[in-house]
């Protein structure tokens, strides 16, 4: 079943402000991952998070190719349509 | 010279006589023709006159271009006008423009690098004519693209037999502009810049032609001088790189410029009749007949005679009088634009042309290399400028590999899975390296690898390369990739690095997934996958047993290693073979680039199978098109500047090598640059250079029945799957 877009979005804000410390609050639709110290190692780990948690493969790349956290969200949603 | 109609005993009858139309293609009856006063032009002012009589309605501003355009006026007007239009555009009068044509080069130069999408003609041609004219005619043009509309109409007026309603529309932006330049008439004193067009042809003008409408018609056929720029930069592309970098060579524009407008002029055709009787080539001219002037024609025949003159610009009484400002445009503004661009390229699909009775012109010249630098993500780089990109992969202090190794321990340690093997292989792949370790592989490599070393494995490369060949003539279905390019790499890189796999095709199998290595962020599972195949392949091969070698034949890679390496741990010196064995893959992948390149090229085949020319063209043609990596990374160490460009530390920069390359020669990065130099170039180009011209030796016919090959999915390495081929029925036999 399809999540909603708050349900990966509290997800991914969770993980992200677990690996960088930046509190959850201060991670907003606009706000650049490398900005706030995402790094390699955590886009792979992110990544299989929300592989294991909603069972849709997303590739680490997908953190990166997506500057902002808005944007990494709605391709991770995107990715459900194509599943 | 041509008469295209019929003889002229034929054509008295009816009530009209029939013209006889000549059409001039060689230079020398083109200056007859130009000199010779008897040519005029159309009598325009009479045929709108005759079209308002035949209730066409109020043609009058149409009458008033007629009367007050040069192009269309004649006798003492016409010489009126000239000498009053000579005080603001003769060569002399011109030369007082020269800062204002380049401070709109700037101008121009700088909007079409803001450009998200370039176009050297709606980005730079365009933009610096308008800024031109406004600044040297002294024109308000408060609406730059509603201007060029009303001067793109306004020039359709010399076409031949325009439809009615295509005359009502000139009319209408010609009632614009002239209405703006009427308004406009800037002179501003106390300025140091000289008077506006219109204040210098003031209480200058014949009785009759009218002041506002003189201007527009001069701006309207200045933008022939924007069409040839165009058409000069398009031709000057198309030409090539070395053509590109000579425009900014010192004494180019006097050296080259009159053969640019030559070989490329934007005027296609200019029309005369016969005023009164005269001769054409000894042919009788009769008043009325018309005469059509072939300018591209024309201006081959004199470039066939090596003249560097053109006739683009006519010549005798009715030459343009804006020659030699366009001269100045062109001649300022693309040195100016090689200088800041010199890796400028066309988007050649994309670029659209307008091409009408009277001009053609490039109506859309979308192009790369405009930037240095393409930021693609917050923190990755492509680089597509060689300069730039040859200055970041020598730059071994600013620029680092990309840390593989450290992030792969970080993996291990953030997600507890062992990761070692994987560690282990990118610890020893010197593409991830620097410093100290990076320089002992890089030397243990270039000891085995180095091209003096390779001689003496010669004698296996022409072996193998004999062997493949016959194999692939029995073959029913040949495939260049299955059945020559990979039993290549395989049969010759296996012996030199000293893997001997005890299952050869389980190794043969599972090796191609060392090509993954490469890949930039792969999902844990991926990683965890590759390395499970990395463990198969470490152990599918032992290392070598002392005095292994073949006699005759060099120590392999492994077996250096083994002596020169005796202080490193031997799983480490296994992995430093693995290495090299994956980055050589690259080879069957280059060597099939290149000879799918070169089977649907335009090359003259007879070249392909001659060992010279392939030689020859290796570095300076084939490898820089047809070389299989597609990237090379680094890792900017600290926040710095290079070539303008701005990095953050950690800023990961992607030379993109297909832009790169472009036009780079053999100064290509294929194998990279500097410290980082690939260490296998010696072993490609050795069986580069024997592979290409055997195949087509062998089999001089052989065809490509698929003008694209299949490509294996890889976002590092352009892999062609497949290339079925046809060998033609009577290979050559050795």
């Amino acid at each position: 079943m399809k999540p909603s877009i708050d349900e990966v979005a509290q997800f991914v804000r969770a993980r992200i402000s677990r690996r960088t410390r930046v509190p959850e609050a201060e991670i907003a639709d606009a706000t650049i991952l490398v900005d706030i110290g995402l790094e390699s190692v955590d886009a792979v780990l992110i990544c299989g998070e929300i592989e294991d948690a909603f069972q849709v493969e997303v590739e680490p790349s997908v953190m990166f190719e997506h500057d902002s956290f808005g944007a990494v969200v709605d391709a991770v949603m995107a990715l459900f349509e194509d599943r | 010279m041509r008469v295209q109609s019929p003889a002229r005993q034929d054509r008295i009858s009816g009530p009209r006589p029939r013209r006889a139309r000549f059409v001039v293609d060689d230079a020398a009856s083109a200056s007859a023709a130009f000199r010779d006063r008897a040519w005029t032009v159309p009598d325009m002012d009479l045929f709108i006159a005759a079209l308002e009589r035949d209730g066409a309605g109020d043609l009058s501003i149409l009458r008033q271009v007629a009367r007050s355009s040069i192009i269309y006026q004649t006798g003492a007007d016409h010489l009126a006008t000239r000498r009053a239009l000579a005080g603001f555009l003769s060569p002399t009068a011109v030369k007082r423009w020269r800062s204002v044509v380049d401070e709109n080069v700037g101008r121009a130069l700088e909007r079409l690098a803001a450009s998200p999408r370039p176009d050297l003609v709606l980005d730079f041609t365009r933009p610096l004519f308008v800024g031109c004219v406004r600044d040297i005619f002294g024109l308000d043009i408060p609406d730059d693209s509603e201007f060029l509309g009303d001067i793109a109409r306004a020039r359709s007026f010399t076409e031949p037999l325009l439809p009615m309603r295509r005359l009502l529309e000139v009319q209408e932006s010609y009632r614009r502009l002239v209405g703006a330049a009427a308004a406009s008439g800037r002179c501003q004193p106390g300025q140091e810049a000289p008077a506006s067009l219109a204040a210098a042809l003031a209480g200058r003008l014949p009785q009759g032609v009218d002041l506002a409408t003189l201007v527009v018609s001069v701006t309207v056929a200045a933008h022939t001088a924007a069409e040839s720029l165009s058409y000069a930069i398009w031709g000057l592309l198309r030409e090539g790189g070395e053509a590109w970098r000579q425009v900014t060579a010192p004494g180019w524009a006097e050296e080259r410029l009159d053969a640019l407008i030559r070989d490329y002029s934007s005027t296609l055709t200019l029309y005369r009749v016969a005023g009164a009787e005269t001769c054409l080539n000894a042919i009788a001219v009769a008043p009325g007949d018309l005469l059509a002037l072939d300018i591209p024609a024309i201006n081959r025949s004199l470039c066939r005679e090596g003249s560097g003159r053109s006739l683009s610009f006519g010549e005798g009484a009715r030459k343009c009088p804006g020659a030699a400002l366009a001269r100045l445009l062109l001649g300022r503004a693309l040195p100016a634009l090689a200088s800041r661009f010199p890796a400028l390229a066309l988007v050649e699909d994309d670029v659209r042309f307008e091409r009408t009775e009277m001009v053609q012109a490039p109506v859309s010249l979308p192009c790369t290399g405009i930037s240095a630098a393409r930021r693609r993500r917050a923190r990755l780089w492509d680089i597509t400028d060689k300069s730039l990109a040859r200055a970041i992969a020598t730059d071994n202090v600013r620029f680092s590999p990309p840390g593989m190794e450290a992030h792969l321990a970080a993996l291990q340690r953030a997600s507890g899975h062992d990761l070692s093997t994987a560690i282990r292989i990118a610890r020893n792949a010197p593409f991830f390296l620097s410093g100290e370790r990076h320089a002992r592989i890089r030397g243990l490599g270039f000891a085995a690898l180095g091209a003096n070393r390779l001689e003496a494995w010669q004698g296996l490369i022409d072996m193998q390369i004999d062997r493949a060949l016959a194999t692939l003539e029995r073959t029913p279905a040949p495939d260049l990739v299955r059945d020559y390019c990979d039993p290549l790499f395989r049969t010759i890189c296996q012996p030199i690095f000293g893997i001997r796999p005890h299952d050869p095709a389980l190794f043969d199998r599972l090796a191609p997934a060392l090509q993954h290595v490469l890949e930039p962020l792969r999902s844990l599972p991926s990683i965890l996958k590759a390395q499970a195949v990395l463990e198969n392949l470490l152990d599918g091969f032992d290392p070598p047993a002392a005095g292994e070698a073949e006699p005759g034949l060099p120590p392999s890679l492994y077996a250096r290693l083994e002596t020169e390496a005796a202080d490193m741990d031997p799983l480490d010196r296994k992995a430093i073979v693995l290495v090299f064995y994956g980055a050589s893959f690259n080879v069957a992948h280059t060597l099939a680039n290149i000879m799918h390149l070169l089977g649907t090229g335009a090359d003259d085949r007879r070249h392909w199978s001659d060992p010279a020319w392939v030689q020859r063209q290796l570095d300076r043609r084939l490898l820089p098109a047809g070389a299989s990596p597609r990237f090379i990374y680094r890792v900017a160490v600290e926040a710095g500047e290079i070539g303008g460009v701005r990095f953050a530390a950690g800023d990961t920069v992607r030379l993109v090598l297909d832009q790169v390359n472009r036009d780079l020669g053999a100064a290509h990065l294929a194998f990279g640059h500097g410290l980082h130099r690939c260490v296998g170039a010696a072993l490609s180009r050795a069986i580069l250079r024997r592979a290409i011209p055997a195949l087509f030796d062998r089999f001089p016919t052989l065809a490509f029945p698929d003008s694209s090959p299949a490509y294996a999915p890889n976002s590092q390495t352009l892999i062609p799957a497949a290339l079925p081929v046809r060998l033609d029925d009577h290979p050559r036999k050795r």
